[in-house]
């Protein structure tokens, strides 16, 4: 009775929508992943063959109406490899973005919330890890907990959690300014509550567009430190490792090489545009800072 | 007559500003009594620090302010010494307040009927679906049409009124014994005024709350208070009835304040002005801190500060010469 149907579809929801569906790179960016997601949840049923299944006498084979993306240097079908390897892409990218928003999203509310020496020891810590150039941070830490997929996510999220804290850190110094946080006050929340009910509600808008604009570089570190070998380990069809395993016969079979990259580039750009479009639309209304 | 019970006693409290160019006095060695069921009003121009101390009862004042000296009292126990968690307890339940501005006073993310039945079950545990029928309930006697609907709406669609009637009923879910309105008419256009004004007062007498109201219009003062307190620069110069201070004003700044009320002046004449402008309370001026503004300054009133006395039954007065002020017209 309390979130009866007619209520959930309100005014407000229907504005962010009608924006979004007149955004058409948005729209674009949603159908490319629309698309990355279907081909990665039914992977099962539209690839070929599996992923791992070897066949010695169909190496190195150019695309073919049998192997539409050609096959690899161990007669593996590509194509049944990228299909297989969205879902990892998809995945680690979910997985890093949540890790990182956990991190980074309670230290600036507790940052922006508590402010004085609390502040400035977040921050600088924020600013520290802010000045490191994020790959080579990623590389040291996967060389000391030894390579593997779970190893990357925790690299890749270790290095950029920062912008989650900068961001919701903005916001809620906006947002404590506000009287609706003294009136919270003056009927005796505690300081936990007015965060997470108050503070951190009001700071969902931009925590929404930068976790879809961080899920592409997060793709993006987790292939390059797979392309760099210490990601997922064969015969795992992560994109990133099939680019590294590719790039020996560049010149001799490119399609091992070019199709993986082009899916990385597509699933980065799908999210990017989406992100793009999310910013835009919900930027003028809620008044991302 | 019986003697009235002290319900908050603020005693010689000093509150300052810490900004870049010093140390701002808002409240400087103030001193007042509310007693249990009254109606006070504090009363002073913009930045005479009555905000401040409002919002220095329950603890709620900004990062920069300092408490340098004092104490306040609420029945007994004094708010700035007593633990986070038990002012916290308080806050709500015992103390509310009200703010000038409704526009901002709401979260914009939840609905209306949630923000008001979050109270009682902060306050007292009770149920979610029994706090909603409260806040239904509570927001149907605040004067909101369609209270059961309305409960489910946003914010963003409420009318200022509504705001201010919806955090009303927040505020008074509890039934507080003291309940603090800053200014909570200043932001809404006059019908409403008269509308929230009456309200509080229904409310008051039907909870049997202290009403703590801050205003600067002496129309609302008239109105609805039993006792008044004049302030000028963070300080208290009057204390009195209400028919006292309107008839036989004895400083002069609230003579002045008086004059100033529109529906007074006579016929066609000029509206009476104070002359000058509230001093700074970065370096307020010498001894009393309305000379440099008086019609009555003598050479006392620059060395020595007044000190507030009782000069009548219940009428306290800071002003060396407040003997002159009493009688004689202020554009005179």
């Amino acid at each position: 009775m309390w979130f009866n149907k007619e209520r959930i579809r309100s005014l407000e929801s229907n504005e962010v929508l009608r924006l979004f569906l007149k955004h058409k790179r948005g729209v674009a960016g949603l159908i490319l992943l629309s698309f990355m997601l279907f081909i990665a949840l039914t992977a099962d049923f539209i690839a070929p063959k599996r992923f791992d299944e070897v066949d010695p006498s169909s190496r190195l084979l150019p695309p073919s109406t049998e192997h539409i993306f050609g096959t690899d240097q161990l007669g593996r079908d590509i194509f049944s490899r990228i299909v297989y390897g969205a879902r990892i892409a998809l995945w680690v990218g979910l997985l890093v973005v949540v890790v990182e928003a956990g991190i980074g999203v309670p230290l600036g509310l507790i940052a922006g919330y508590y402010g004085g020496s609390v502040d400035k020891l977040i921050s600088a810590i924020t600013d520290m890890l802010w000045a490191f150039p994020p790959i080579i941070l990623a590389l040291a830490i996967v060389t000391i907990l030894g390579p593997g997929l779970t190893n990357v996510v925790i690299a890749v999220s270790i290095v950029s959690w920062a912008p989650y804290t900068r961001v919701v850190r903005a916001k809620t110094l906006s947002i404590m300014g506000r009287e609706f946080i003294t009136a919270a006050r003056a009927v005796g929340e505690s300081s936990l509550s007015i965060m997470f009910r108050y503070v951190l509600p009001n700071t969902l808008a931009p925590i929404i567009v930068l976790a879809t604009l961080t899920i592409p570089s997060a793709i993006l570190y987790t292939t390059a430190l797979s392309f760099l070998g210490f990601g997922a380990q064969p015969p795992t069809p992560d994109w990133g490792a099939m680019l590294n395993e590719g790039k020996d016969y560049i010149f001799k079979a490119p399609w091992c090489s070019i199709f993986p990259g082009l899916f990385i580039t597509l699933t980065a750009l799908s999210f990017n545009l989406l992100g793009d479009a999310l910013r835009d639309v919900l930027d003028p209304k809620l008044r991302l800072g | 007559m019986r003697v009235p019970e002290v319900l908050l006693d603020v005693r010689d409290l000093r509150i300052c500003y810490e900004t870049s160019r010093g140390c701002v006095k808002a409240v400087d060695g103030v001193s007042l009594e509310v007693y249990a069921g009254e109606t006070f009003c504090l009363v002073g121009e913009t930045g005479c620090g009555k905000s401040t101390l409002a919002l220095a009862i329950p603890r709620l004042l900004p990062p920069n302010a300092r408490i340098l000296s004092g104490s306040i009292l609420f029945k007994g126990v004094d708010l700035l010494r007593v633990s986070d968690s038990k002012l916290q307890e308080l806050r709500g339940k015992e103390i509310a307040m009200i703010f000038q501005n409704p526009m901002t006073s709401l979260n914009p993310v939840h609905r209306v009927g949630f923000q008001v039945a979050e109270v009682p079950v902060t306050h007292f545990k009770m149920s979610w679906r029994e706090a909603l029928a409260t806040a239904v309930r509570q927001l149907g006697r605040v004067g909101i049409a369609d209270p059961d609907l309305r409960s489910r709406d946003y914010p963003h669609t409420f009318s200022g009124g509504m705001k201010q009637r919806s955090m009303i009923a927040m505020m008074t879910t509890c039934k507080p014994s003291l309940l603090i309105a800053d200014e909570p008419t200043t932001a809404l256009d006059v019908t409403i005024q008269a509308q929230i004004l009456k309200l509080l007062h229904e409310l008051k007498n039907e909870y049997g709350l202290t009403l703590l109201l801050i205003t600067h219009n002496f129309g609302i003062v008239a109105e609805v208070c039993d006792r008044v307190g004049v302030m000028y620069a963070g300080k208290i110069v009057e204390v009195a009835d209400v028919t006292e201070v309107f008839e036989a004003p004895l400083h002069p700044y609230t003579k002045g304040l008086i004059d100033c009320v529109v529906a007074r002046r006579k016929s066609k004449s000029r509206l009476n002005q104070i002359p000058g402008t509230p001093p700074s309370l970065l370096n307020p001026p010498t001894g009393c801190r309305f000379h440099p503004r008086c019609a009555y300054v003598t050479h006392e009133c620059v060395k020595e500060e007044p000190r507030l006395i009782e000069v009548r039954k219940n009428h306290l007065v800071a002003c060396h010469n407040y003997e002159k002020v009493g009688g004689v017209s202020w554009s005179s």
